[in-house]
Parts: C-alpha cells; sequence; structure tokens
C-alpha cells in the first residue's frame, strides 16, 4: 500500500521527493532574480518551465497555447516577483499565475485534446522537432489507445475537477500546494481530488476491465 | 472504520497525504474489505496512469521568446508601467485632488442657477435675435441707399413728384 512513499510531509517534503532544488536554493534564485540577475531567473525556467507547460498543456489541449500561456506566465512572474512574499512558495505562485491565465482566456471551455506526437508533426516547424524530444522512455510506457483514453477522460472532467486532477495525479502536487493554487480549503481539495479520481476511474473503467492488473505496465 | 468513512481517504492514501494513525487504521480496514480493497486497486491504476502520460518538453523559442518580452516590454505594458510609477508621485495625487474638488465646485455652481436667471438669459438671447434681425434690414444696403437718396437735398427722388398738385 505504500509503494509511492515520500509525500507524507506535505509540501516540503515534496519538493524534495522532486530533487530539483532545495529550499535554499530556491530562495537564493528568487531573490537573484528580483535583483535582475537573469541568469537566476533562467534557472529557475529550466526547473519549472516543463511542469509550467505540461501543466498548461493538459488545461487548453494544445501545446501551441500552453506555450504561449507558458510565456506569459513567466513574463508576469518575473515581472511580479516582488509581491513573492516567500521565496518558497514560488512554485505554487507561478502555478497560480498559470491557473489564472488558464481562466482569462478559456474560461468555461474544454480542451480539445490533440495527442501530443500528432501535434508535434502538425505544428512544429523541424527546428522543434529537433529541438523536442518526442517523449522519454519512462513517458512511453503507455499505449496510444491508453494515452488517448485517459486524456479525454482529464479533458471531459469539469474544469474545478480538472485542475485538481492534473496537479494532483499528473504534476504529483502536495494537497497543500495545491490548495494554496486553486486557493481553496485543504478539505475542499482532498474531496474535489478524491471525485475527479473516480470520475476518471469511471471513464477507463472499461479499459481496466479488459487489461486487468496492467502486467504490460507495470 | 466503515467502508463509507473511508472512501475519500482511499485518494489521499495513495497521495501520502494520511496521517500515520489514519494510514494504519486504513490499511488494516483494506486488508479485511475486498470491496474496499479493489476500489482502492482501481483508483490507484487510475493515479498511475495518469502520471504515466506523455510529457511535452519546452521548446528552445519559448525561452528566447519570454527574454525579448521581459527586455522590450509592449507598449501597452510600459503604458500601464510608466502610469502606475506616475500615480506614486507625491504631487500627482494633490494635483488630482485639487482638480477633482474645482470640477465638483463648477458642477455645484451649474446646478445652483437660479431657474429667473435662466429665464433672464433666454429672453436676452431672443432680444438680441431680434434685433438682430431687424438691424438686417434697416441696414441692409438697399435700405442704406433709398434713406440717403432721400436726404440729398441735390437730388428728388421720382417719388417726390408723385401727387404734386402743382404740377400739371
Amino acid at each position: 500500500l505504500s509503494e509511492r512513499g515520500g509525500r507524507t510531509g506535505k509540501a516540503e517534503t515534496g519538493r524534495k521527493r522532486l530533487g530539483e532544488v532545495s529550499n535554499t536554493e530556491l530562495d537564493r534564485l528568487v531573490r537573484g532574480a528580483r535583483q535582475g540577475r537573469m541568469e537566476d531567473f533562467h534557472r529557475l525556467y529550466e526547473i519549472y518551465s516543463r511542469k509550467i507547460l505540461n501543466y498548461l498543456y493538459r488545461m487548453t489541449g494544445s501545446r501551441e497555447e500552453a506555450e504561449d500561456l507558458a510565456q506569459d506566465t513567466f513574463v508576469l512572474a518575473f515581472k511580479k516577483l516582488d509581491s513573492l512574499k516567500d521565496p518558497t512558495k514560488f512554485q505554487s505562485w507561478l502555478f497560480r499565475i498559470a491557473q489564472n491565465n488558464v481562466y482569462q482566456k478559456y474560461r468555461g471551455k474544454k480542451p480539445q485534446i490533440e495527442s501530443i506526437d500528432r501535434e508535434e508533426s502538425a505544428e512544429l516547424s523541424d527546428l522543434q522537432k529537433s529541438a523536442t524530444p518526442p517523449k522519454s522512455p519512462e513517458d512511453s510506457v503507455l499505449s496510444e489507445e491508453l494515452e488517448r483514453l485517459i486524456e479525454n477522460a482529464i479533458a471531459e472532467l469539469p474544469e474545478k475537477y480538472r485542475v485538481v486532477f492534473v496537479l494532483s495525479a499528473v504534476q504529483r502536487l502536495s494537497y497543500l500546494e495545491i490548495s494554496e493554487i486553486v486557493d481553496r480549503s485543504l478539505a475542499s481539495v482532498k474531496s474535489d481530488i478524491h471525485r475527479a479520481r473516480v470520475a476518471v476511474r469511471d471513464k477507463v473503467k472499461d479499459y481496466l476491465g479488459e487489461n486487468y492488473g496492467m502486467s504490460k505496465l507495470y | 472504520m466503515e467502508c463509507r468513512s473511508c472512501t475519500e481517504a482511499l485518494t489521499a492514501l495513495l497521495d501520502d497525504e494520511l496521517a500515520p494513525e489514519e494510514r494504519t487504521s486504513l490499511e488494516e480496514h483494506l486488508a479485511r474489505c475486498p470491496r474496499c480493497s479493489e476500489e482502492f486497486g482501481a483508483l490507484r491504476r487510475t493515479t498511475e496512469l495518469a502520471g504515466a502520460l506523455g510529457q511535452l518538453d519546452p521548446s528552445l523559442q519559448l525561452w528566447s521568446r519570454i527574454r525579448v518580452e521581459i527586455d522590450q516590454p509592449s507598449l501597452v505594458g510600459s503604458w500601464i508601467a510608466q502610469l502606475g510609477r506616475l500615480l506614486f508621485r507625491p504631487w500627482v495625487p494633490v494635483s488630482a485632488l485639487a482638480g477633482l474638488l474645482v470640477v465638483i465646485l463648477a458642477l455645484n455652481f451649474q446646478d445652483s442657477t437660479h431657474p429667473l436667471e435662466t429665464e433672464f438669459a433666454t429672453f436676452i438671447q431672443e432680444r438680441e435675435r431680434v434685433f438682430n434681425e431687424q438691424r438686417g434690414i434697416l441696414f441692409s444696403p438697399d435700405a442704406v441707399y433709398r434713406y440717403r437718396q432721400s436726404r440729398n437735398p441735390f437730388v428728388q427722388p421720382a417719388s417726390y413728384l408723385d401727387g404734386n398738385p402743382f404740377q400739371e
């Protein structure tokens, strides 16, 4: 039952589990970026851009729109860094900016999901393709059919549930961080995450039934 | 622990968000409840599948685009920023307040005009209009010419002879 330990310590442990940056380093980078040091802000970008991009991709369903929103998110973050009181909350703060951008642009609109490979071949230039490896080996464990099924199940969730589902199940953020991002109580977030998880489970139930045990994947 | 009360906790257990005592209690329940155990398995598989979805890598151009926008803020952005900076200068709120007071006083002055004043102003305007009309008729070129002709002692207007009882 405890296969994936390490998140009990809430946000703090969650960050350490990701193994990307310590709170001390994060504090230093944020303070440096506030003073206009672009190399520090670039480091922050390197750490968080993939997460933000993928979160936005799951929320919008389009790589192009996700990149546009990611651009807006980082530009706004740089300009508003002074308003971030606690530098160690940078990740939650950044996700919140991204979420606000999504709300502003796509209020009440469901994403039209295209699979990453198809979209890349359709939309990206050769330069982009060469600069963007399609998927890392650990990302390719799902069949195209199953990936499509889950993407559609997530896309069909009501926005309120989609946000918390993506943040918890895909981005693996702690409940505390998610409650900070969506500005709702911990209890409300916990309840919504469960409902979203059950809704997605219902959508993929038939597939799971046929492939019970998932031995080919895990 | 009962099945009904543990439903929501199953997801929290998956996400390692339970306190140690809650976790122990739930694990004990799952060990003896096949139904909840099956539900937990389905939720776990759903979570694992979502976590295994393909991930995008940011394109190389993304950072360049961000850098360009940071270095060269948009015109609107710079206008807003300038406005913001302007508003925080100490003399601006004072000037704005003074201007506002002047506008309020002017509006009050306008509003306090007595109806008789308005009526009198209308009357004066009407008088001026009528006067100008009459003046236009009186001082038209034709009228001036005829006036001058009638006053010239060396010129006898034709009309003067009309009806002269001494003329044959």
